[in-house]
């Protein structure tokens, strides 16, 4: 099983919280989580 | 009776692998899938304290502990979860809620995680396979 790589990731939004889809695509971020969590359920 | 085993791959950050699993947190109605890092070393579950904005739980008047960090003393509110590796099977564990934790990633450890699963690490392959107790 191959590693998940979030190593652009980890560049792209050092600093914030970030939610995924299933497949690792970033679907939103932001300084707050809760902020993070409200936009990835809509 | 065969016990099931969930196989998770590493998270790779540059060059490094690490066995980073997603978690699902369950407060009342709120499901949230939290990513944790499986660490035989720690102790106990260690959470960021955003994670409990999420689920609108209340620290400001929360009883309050103080752990041993790398960087010194911190302090951390006890709180329990409910949470599943599949989102079918939870159980209650208690986690410290911190907001010294310097990564947004979860710890999960000794108490609260690792009595509740066989946990098998594979460097080579790059998966950590986890078997309900």
């Amino acid at each position: 099983m191959k590693s998940i790589d979030l190593t652009e990731v980890q560049k792209r939004y050092k600093g914030l919280w970030v939610a995924f889809t299933d497949t690792y695509e970033v679907v939103s971020a932001d300084k707050d989580a809760k902020k993070v969590y409200d936009a990835a359920v809509k | 009776m065969t016990k099931a085993t969930r196989v998770f791959p590493y998270i790779q950050f540059g060059k490094y692998h690490r066995p980073i699993i997603p978690l699902f947190l369950r407060v009342r109605e709120i499901t949230v899938e939290y990513h944790v890092l499986v660490d035989s070393g720690a102790d106990f579950n260690l959470f960021h304290t955003d994670v409990a904005g999420i689920f609108g739980i209340d620290l400001e008047h929360a009883d309050t502990e103080r752990i041993a960090g790398v960087g010194g003393e911190v302090i951390a509110y006890p709180y329990l979860f409910e949470m599943s590796i599949d989102q079918h099977t939870y159980f209650r564990a208690p986690v410290l809620l911190s907001h010294d934790l310097p990564m947004s990633y979860g710890i999960v450890g000794q108490v609260g995680f690792f009595e509740k699963f066989s946990v098998e690490f594979t460097y080579e392959t790059k998966n950590i396979a986890l078997t309900a107790l």
